[in-house]
């Protein structure tokens, strides 16, 4: 309505406002990148303002500024964009920066020496976060949004790739374990997109048949739902002398590689859990359908199965498939526990960089996760988006 | 008595309420009518102050309802929504209970008063205060929002579209049971409507709003005879004569004599209205009607005295 | 790691809401009796079985012996299993109120006037903070805290405070249009409309926040033991390295049950969660 809209772009000055002081206390902060003489040890922390010279000026520069238009009348067009880049290239600038410092400092220092990110500059990316969703509000929908909303992200990706970030502490870790992290993250997408695709293969159906015969549904998912609760690695641990068993009983199986521990219990768990969603919005979906709409199809004559497939199934499908996006998302953190109990994936690193208090190995590990969650993330809400005009029964 | 004066609530650049103002005197029953989007919920919401106002000012017995806090303001007065807003999580009794509770009234004199008002709108305390919302009927649900209103005893009750979401035979009962209740307990009621029939059966007086403005404050049959403009005359049509006949009975008017020939024409009580006379007279395609009081006759009316009764001074 | 319940009912990205729904009111007939009957009957008997394999050494043993027959030692010797268990109910109790608290305190924050502008950057920044695994944040936290139960907890909190705050969100906002406005017509203060309307009404998506909670709480402190935090996790890492299948299930089954357990005490029997994810 009228009020409502005119007050979220009013409340968005307050979120940028915020943002932009958050980012200035952030490059006067004390730790925004640390200095190691190694790996293990602490290390000195240091200021953005210390650390990057002249620079640091440009980036405190930049939130000043980013908060001073946001408190402007400008029209909300050119607010949106001059804001969100400026938070947003503040982001960047930021990481860049940092780059060329680490590179300066492991030229000066040698091979093992690092320069870690301190938490200033965690701090930082969600003071830019806070801009560029506020900047988000006021630019239009359509090309001016999506630059300010994906432009950080590009600029930092470019950087990435580029090589400008080399020396950074996590990208050095990265260097160290460049092969395997390219199989690790290949196992872990196998078991993201494995278990979900099972998940739905399994769930779905579920879903649908609970959906046809409400007689079925406490059973259906009363089991889900214990299969939900359970805690993962008691799962994978109750799991592990079954398939111990099956495994001695079958060379085939052992042929894969199905053992007690290892891809297998972690596939079978991980396809458990992603199940659960899955069935549970598609029974939902199924059982919302607008009456209208089904007893119209019936009318013209058609039969069960067309219905399904062609009315049915497409009316529901964005429900459907917000929750195979929860079951990707869920499975894509999920997957890391393959690294505790030998099946590989991103968190190898992770409990390795815990058993080695390396933090970078750890967020070596930890970082594709949250990337790669939210690619399935906003991935699905655009087909979403996109498969929602037909309009469904909400 | 609400004084209010230039009342006006302005979003952006639309302007939903324009300079409105009315003095509505005690014990008046008020509809605010109009076709949707003429502000004239609104006006009711700044009433209780639910909406601020633009500018312009609400005065409830001389006192400035801005300078009152909100929350005092609205527990002096009685609301009720088209959706009623009882609490699904509380029973009956609760929701009937809420203003005295907020008050602080003591246990048993809230009790009594319960008890009362679910009498009053006709329900039997004993089979509905322990019930809840979503085990009521739409029109037991509209009930109780109204016992909860008059819980309290305010003097203004305000009362918005209350009977919209009920089927057609509840809402007429309810409406009649409203005009009893009014008739009982005299409280000053603001009433929104868009229902044309409603705001003549109900009202005392009506203001007619269109587009935020108001177009004309008077009662029906000053509407009727003197419409302030075509947008008056045209709103309320070509059957509000009609409609206005409802508001007055065989009691109000100067019936002609008994006399001779009454035998075969067809009988009305004298509690009727003339509507009812009048529909009467057409199903039994008579001229005339014979007018009975409890049993014994005591006038007969014409066709024609019946056309000519509405056209005398007002007599409500 | 709870690779699952990241779902919170229905937190959309700006200021929508979804509706929870009631399957049945009141269910006090014949079928609503028995379906009340085999809930609390299970909630027990899964009590019962909890009860029996913390405390029964002897029972459980002979237990453990008779489904992992060829293991020679069947019960994890370096710390008893009733020590194992409070340790993870510890974890799990302390995580769980700290973010109670802290959550609710957050998600009406986020409602109130001061917090309005913020509430749709702090659904967005939930769901994504949901996107984090437990185990990273705990392992993060290592290097901060040191081992033992301070990271463990650390990230409980941190990771349980969403689920808790998006159903107080949630919730409250989901809570019928007619009957907010009703509160405020009779002149219920702020204060007031939130304690005798709302939060009774949001209550039982808030409970399911509050159950979601409980049960990833106890599946994050059982990976706890790479901390070394204690808890139930322990017997299992310790059975996983040592080819030992019975310590396995000395460890797992009790969690299984106490998330079963915990799961089946805070459900309403008839009420359905509110649909998943935001459409």
């Amino acid at each position: 309505m009228v009020e409502s809209v005119r007050d979220t772009k009013s409340q968005a000055r307050v979120v940028a406002v915020a943002g932009s002081l958050l980012g200035i206390a952030t490059i006067l902060a004390p730790s925004f990148v640390i200095f190691r003489a190694n790996r293990i040890v602490n290390g000195q922390p240091a200021s953005a303002m210390a650390a990057f010279g002249a620079w640091g000026w440009v980036l405190l520069g930049m939130w000043v500024l980013a908060g001073a238009l946001a408190l402007t009348r400008l029209p909300y067009k050119w607010r949106g964009l001059a804001v969100g880049l400026l938070g947003g290239g503040a982001a960047v600038v930021a990481t860049w920066r940092a780059g060329v410092t680490a590179a300066q400092y492991f030229a000066e220092k040698g091979d093992v020496a690092r320069l870690s990110l301190g938490w200033a500059f965690w701090v930082m990316l969600l003071a830019s976060y806070l801009v560029v969703f506020a900047a988000s509000a006021w630019t239009p929908y359509g090309a001016s949004r999506a630059l300010v909303s994906y432009a950080p992200a590009v600029g930092v990706l470019v950087l990435l790739f580029g090589g400008s970030l080399a020396s950074i502490s996590i990208m050095r870790e990265y260097a160290i374990n460049a092969a395997d992290f390219w199989a690790q993250l290949r196992l872990q997408l196998f078991y993201v997109l494995g278990a979900t695709s099972l998940g739905f293969l399994i769930g779905m159906p579920l879903g649908l048949i609970a959906a046809r015969r409400p007689a079925t549904e406490p059973a259906i998912f009363t089991t889900l739902n214990i299969l939900e609760v359970l805690p993962v690695l008691a799962f994978i641990g109750l799991l592990n002398p079954i398939l111990t068993n099956l495994s001695e009983k079958s060379p085939a199986l052992q042929a894969m590689g199905v053992r007690g521990v290892g891809w297998a219990p972690v596939l079978i768990v991980l396809t458990a859990y992603a199940m659960y969603p899955i069935a549970r919005n598609s029974y939902t979906a199924m059982t919302t359908l607008d009456p209208a709409v089904l007893d119209a199809a019936r009318g013209v004559g058609m039969k069960r199965f067309r219905r399904l497939f062609e009315v049915e199934l497409p009316l529901a499908a964005p429900v459907i498939l917000a929750g195979l996006r929860i079951a990707l998302v869920q499975t894509t953190a999920g997957a890391i526990i393959a690294g505790l109990v030998g099946g590989g994936g991103l968190g190898t690193f992770v409990f390795l960089g815990a058993a080695q208090t390396a933090t970078d190995l750890i967020l070596l590990g930890t970082i594709p996760i949250v990337v790669m969650a939210l690619f399935f993330d906003r991935g699905t809400r655009m087909v979403q988006m996109f498969l929602g005009r037909w309009g469904v029964a909400s | 008595m609400i004084e209010i004066t230039g009342l006006t609530k302005r979003y952006g650049d639309f302007t939903a309420v324009d300079n409105v103002s009315l003095s509505i005197p005690d014990g008046q029953f008020t509809v605010l009518l109009g076709p949707s989007g003429s502000g004239k919920t609104t006006v009711l919401r700044m009433l209780n102050r639910m909406v601020t106002p633009t500018s312009g000012e609400v005065r409830i017995n001389g006192k400035d309802t801005a300078a009152e806090k909100p929350e005092q303001l609205r527990r002096s007065m009685g609301y009720v929504i088209q959706n009623t807003g009882l609490f699904p999580n509380m029973t009956v009794r609760r929701n009937v209970a809420t203003v005295p509770r907020l008050l602080g009234w003591d246990r048993a004199r809230t009790r009594a008063r319960v008890d009362e008002m679910l009498s009053i709108v006709g329900l039997d305390p004993d089979t509905y205060a322990e019930k809840l919302p979503s085990q009521l009927s739409g029109g037991e649900a509209q009930r109780v929002g109204v016992a909860r209103a008059l819980a309290a005893d305010p003097p203004i009750l305000l009362m918005d579209e209350p009977f919209g979401a009920v089927d057609p035979i509840t809402r007429d009962r309810l409406q009649l049971e409203m005009k009893r209740l009014q008739r009982q307990l005299k409280k000053t009621v603001v009433f929104v409507t868009h229902d044309i029939d409603e705001a003549t059966l109900l009202s005392d007086k009506i203001a007619l709003l269109r587009g935020g403005v108001l177009q004309q404050y008077a009662a029906p049959e000053e509407l009727w005879k003197q419409p302030a403009n075509e947008f008056v005359r045209d709103f309320f049509g070509e059957s509000f004569g009609l409609r206005i006949m409802v508001r007055h009975g065989l009691s109000e008017i100067t019936l002609e004599p008994v006399g001779e020939g009454i035998d075969g024409l067809p009988r009305v009580g004298i509690e009727a209205t003339l509507k009812e006379a009048l529909a009467e007279l057409i199903d039994k395609r008579a001229e005339r009607i014979v007018v009975v009081d409890g049993g014994r006759e005591v006038g007969t009316v014409s066709f024609t005295t019946l056309m000519c009764a509405l056209g005398q001074e007002d007599r409500s | 790691m709870s690779p699952r319940r990241h779902h919170t009912a229905g937190a959309n990205g700006r200021g929508g809401s979804s509706n929870g729904h009631a399957t049945s009111s009141g269910a006090s007939g014949g079928r609503g009796r028995f379906a009340n009957a085999v809930h609390w009957g299970t909630i027990v008997a899964l009590f019962v079985f909890l009860a029996w394999m913390v405390f029964d050494e002897a029972g459980f043993t002979a237990l453990l012996s008779a489904l992992v027959p060829d293991q020679a030692v069947v019960y994890y010797p370096a710390v008893p299993l009733p020590t194992l268990m409070a340790e993870q109910l510890y974890l799990v109790a302390v995580a769980s109120t700290i973010a109670l608290v802290v959550g609710v305190t957050l998600g009406l924050l986020a409602l109130s006037r001061v917090g309005k502008p913020f509430r749709d950057v702090i659904v967005n920044l939930g769901n994504l903070a949901q996107t984090v695994p437990t185990a990273a944040v705990m392992a993060l936290a290592i290097p901060a805290t040191g081992y033992g139960a301070k990271p463990v907890i650390i990230a409980l909190v941190l990771y349980s405070i969403l689920p808790i705050m998006l159903n107080v969100i949630v919730g409250i906002e989901g809570v019928q249009p007619a009957a907010l406005d009703a509160a405020i017509g009779v002149g219920m203060s702020p204060a007031q409309r939130l304690l005798l309307v709302q939060l009774p009404l949001a209550f039982p998506v808030i409970l399911g926040g509050i159950k979601n909670m409980l049960v990833i709480n106890v599946s994050a402190a059982t990976i706890g033991a790479i901390a070394a935090a204690g808890g139930l996790g322990q017997p299992i890492l310790a059975g996983f390295t040592r080819y030992n299948t019975a310590f396995i299930i000395e460890g797992a089954l009790p969690a299984a049950v106490l998330a079963l357990f915990l799961d089946r005490l805070l459900t309403i029997p008839g009420w359905s969660e509110p649909r998943i994810g935001d459409v």
